[in-house]
């Protein structure tokens, strides 16, 4: 770090082309959906193949919903996330699009560390498999004797790498979260775990 | 890896640094002292000012040097002539102000500490920045700043006034190394949250010098400041009551009593006339400049009440201009602060003025003054994002209003700006305010024509543009769910509590027209050329002599290739050697200096 010796350092001018942003790498959506099914699942599925895309994975702060009969996550706005009543059940979801081999597409929510904590071994392994899967076609296994996850790779031959979607990655979230995206205070969900009067014909 | 072990795998040095000047209105810089500490070595620097000093930093391409505001801090460098064009700057409070764009979830703090520092307001500075990054506050602030404020030479100063200032200077150095450590850390968490961004640590950086180093450049042509003609100033300040007082015997004529109590006069006779008129939320005639212009239509009276309502807002501004000693304008610059990354120019803005007040502006002696603007870019930019290519093939055409008049049958495939002017007019109505997001409404009444002839033309521009309306769906539906855009140069627009379709829709292309003037602005600086001002998508630079136009085309449009993806943007430049002269204000320039009777004072263009 001294300056008396010579200068070896990299000049940080000579990355300029690769540090800004193509046009076409901005995050944007595409419309004209072709494929309509679509929904969010929260384990790494089992018994078959699948692919994760290279790109399609954001983090969101989701909140489960409360309600006895619903067990699904529901995503809320950032600017919501600051509301008292929400911040002990607030968790940090990673949601990352993958693929099966017959062309069913499902995003697939994973739990992430609380911040500063490190990675659990069972958080760790199932992140692993889900790397193997951005250039694999992998299927998951589960590890009984040291419960964490451990995966198989498919052969080659197995399929072709898949054919993505052309819908950007938020269109597809709409589509799988539609209804459970809480982007304001009159969503019958925040206005349910902040303990206030629901108006039924909102919901 | 830490923020300064990032920095160390890029230079040799780095210095955080922090100045203390005393700025009186519109004069230049009064210097203090320079107070240095290198992150790497633990050196410290502290020296008083004298004009004879050399900068006690050694300046190379490897050494970095890291201020809060580098606006501020580059004047004391220019002013004590230490301006080295290559190196390389790291404002902090850029980055603050990346945090902060639409992040509301820091307005609390940035109230509390408001309260506690006693501002009026959030203010965007140093203290913020601190407390943000967990710092305590500076506690003898305002104290020191009247100090370093008083009226006295630099050389008048007690040597314990000295050791005070100098001290005071010191702990700012201090907290800004601290603050842009933190701040980083901040920084990085929020990347994090951007949805699908690949911002990583070195790009980041990157952006972060660049955007620093525009606002290096801006603060020295602050502190150079821009020629000025104070003699025809001076004549214009000292007779504008004349014209005033004409502009409103013309208007009292009609309605009595305009000159004494002007709101309630206009109140009586919109009364009297049953002339509707718009209200402000409480309900009060709105008399803003732009009312009076959108009810010129309405009949004589209205055109001079807009007039009358123009000059007069003229007139203030130039009243409120500093005649500093050596006869230079100094408009402030605040880089990146408006929301889509551009530059907000005030205290005086001659660009912000009626365009016949602009030929106040004058070359320096002996050189050129040089406008250079890119031509129709936010059409390319809309192109060019969108991937566009009917868009791309008409900017190529050239005149993109006639391409779009063609192209959608506007006007025939033969037709030009002179056989169809009206066509070309539509076109160019249509283009600029859809771009803006304007409805059929607005769109009607800015075209002069029925909401649903205004329909019909924004049909035309989606069919002729498609992949360019399908990309706005899309910047807006990610904006409106992930809470954010960003620009190419990464700068960030969130909104938390605040979405609007239109804003998101316009930001991508702003963003890009702000990223490209801080890209040629640097190149051109660096390339030795003097930078007067930035505005918009335009600089004001110095030449030497004619020559060096072809230069600065060149250098504007080679600089943005990596924002324009390969595609050449035109520039257009127009060169004076003495007044800056706005064609479009010459005639309102003459008219005045006519009614003056000081016709002699008419700037000449300039005859190469």
């Amino acid at each position: 770090m001294s300056s008396k010796k010579e200068s070896r350092k990299t000049d940080i001018k000579s990355i300029l082309a690769s540090v800004v942003i193509k046009p076409g790498d901005i995050p944007k959506l595409k419309f004209d959906l072709k494929r309509s099914v679509i929904k969010a699942s929260t384990t790494i599925p089992k018994n078959t193949f699948f692919r994760a895309h290279p790109t399609h994975e954001h983090l969101f702060m989701m909140v489960p919903s409360g309600r006895e009969m619903d067990s699904r996550m529901y995503i809320i706005g950032p600017g919501l996330t600051m509301a008292a009543h929400l911040s002990d059940s607030i968790v940090a979801v990673s949601c990352h699009l993958i693929v099966f081999p017959d062309g069913e597409l499902r995003i697939l929510e994973r739990k992430t560390a609380h911040p500063g904590e490190p990675l659990s071994e069972y958080q760790q392994s199932s992140l692993n498999v889900v790397e193997a899967a951005l250039n694999r076609w992998v299927m998951r296994q589960w590890n009984k004797r040291s419960g964490v996850y451990d995966y198989v790779e498919a052969d080659q031959s197995f399929a072709p790498d898949p054919e993505w979607p052309e819908e950007d990655f938020m269109t597809l979230l709409e589509k799988a979260y539609e209804g459970r995206i809480i982007d304001s205070e009159d969503h019958p969900i925040y206005l349910e775990l902040a303990g206030k009067k629901v108006n039924n014909d909102t919901d | 890896m830490t923020f300064y072990e990032l920095l160390s795998d890029y230079y040799d040095d780095v210095w955080v640094v922090d100045t203390e000047y005393r700025s009186p209105d519109g004069e230049p810089k009064e210097l203090r002292c320079l107070c240095a500490v290198n992150i790497f070595t633990g050196k410290e620097i502290r020296k008083w000012y004298s004009p004879e000093q050399k900068c006690p930093i050694l300046l190379t391409p490897k050494t970095l040097l890291v201020v809060y505001s580098a606006g501020a801090e580059s004047g004391y460098f220019f002013g004590a002539g230490w301006e080295n064009r290559q190196i390389d700057v790291l404002d902090i409070r850029m980055l603050h102000l990346w945090i902060l764009n639409g992040a509301t979830k820091y307005d609390k703090m940035m109230d509390d500490v408001a309260r506690d520092t006693g501002e009026k307001k959030r203010t965007k500075n140093l203290q913020m920045a601190a407390r943000m990054a967990g710092q305590p506050l500076i506690e003898e602030k305002n104290e020191m700043r009247s100090l370093v404020m008083g009226d006295l030479r630099s050389e008048e100063f007690s040597d314990h006034d000295r050791d005070q200032i100098l001290s005071y200077c010191m702990n700012d150095v201090k907290t800004t190394a601290s603050t842009g450590q933190a701040l980083w850390e901040i920084g990085k968490m929020e990347r994090d949250s951007l949805f699908g961004t690949p911002l990583d640590d070195t790009s980041f950086l990157l952006m972060l010098i660049i955007w620093s180093k525009y606002a290096w450049i801006m603060g020295i042509a602050e502190e150079r400041g821009i020629s000025a003609d104070f003699e025809l100033l001076e004549v214009i300040k000292q007779r504008a009551p004349e014209i005033t007082r004409a502009l409103l015997a013309s208007i009292t004529q009609e309605i009595p009593g305009y000159d004494r109590a002007p709101y309630l006069a206009l109140y009586k006779y919109l009364a009297k006339h049953n002339i509707a008129w718009l209200r402000t939320q409480k309900g009060n005639l709105d008399t803003r400049v732009e009312t009076f212009r959108d009810m010129q239509g309405h009949g004589e009276i209205f055109t001079a009440l807009f007039q009358y309502a123009k000059w007069k807002t003229t007139v203030q501004q130039l009243l409120k201009i500093a005649e500093p000693s050596d006869e230079r304008l100094r408009p402030k610059n605040l880089p990146r602060s408006q929301a889509t990354g551009r530059t907000t120019t005030f205290k005086p803005s001659p660009f912000g003025w009626a365009k016949w007040c602009r030929s106040l502006m004058m070359a320096d002696p002996g050189r050129l003054l040089c406008y250079a603007d890119y031509s129709q870019q936010e059409f390319l930019l809309q192109g060019v994002l969108s991937g566009d290519e009917n868009m791309l093939t008409d900017y190529f055409k050239g005149d993109v209003y006639v391409a779009f008049a063609r192209r959608s049958g506007l006007m025939p495939p033969e037709g030009t700006k002179q056989s169809h002017p009206k066509a070309r007019a539509i076109a160019k109505g249509l283009i600029l305010g859809l771009a803006y997001g304007m409805g059929e409404q607005s769109l009607a009444t800015r075209l002069g024509c029925s909401a649903s002839s205004a329909r019909k033309y924004i049909a035309l521009h989606k069919k002729s543009y498609a992949a360019y309306w399908k990309f706005v769906q899309s910047t807006q539906a990610t904006a409106s769910l992930s809470c954010s855009s960003v620009s190419q140069l990464g700068w960030v627009r969130r909104y938390y509590n605040e979405y609007n379709p239109r804003s998101a829709q316009n930001f991508p292309i702003q963003a890009a027209g702000a990223d490209c003037l801080i890209l040629a602005t640097n190149a051109l600086y660096e390339a030795g050329y003097d930078i007067y001002a930035t505005i918009h998508d335009a600089v004001l630079v110095s030449l030497d002599d004619s020559n060096q136009v072809e230069d600065v085309k060149r250098i504007m449009t080679e600089s943005i290739l990596l924002i324009t993806d390969g595609h050449r943007v035109r520039v257009d430049a127009e060169l004076f050697d003495k007044h800056y002269l706005d064609q479009d204000g010459l005639a309102k320039l003459q008219e005045v200096l006519n009614q003056l009777n000081c016709q002699h004072l008419v700037p000449e263009a300039w005859d190469e």
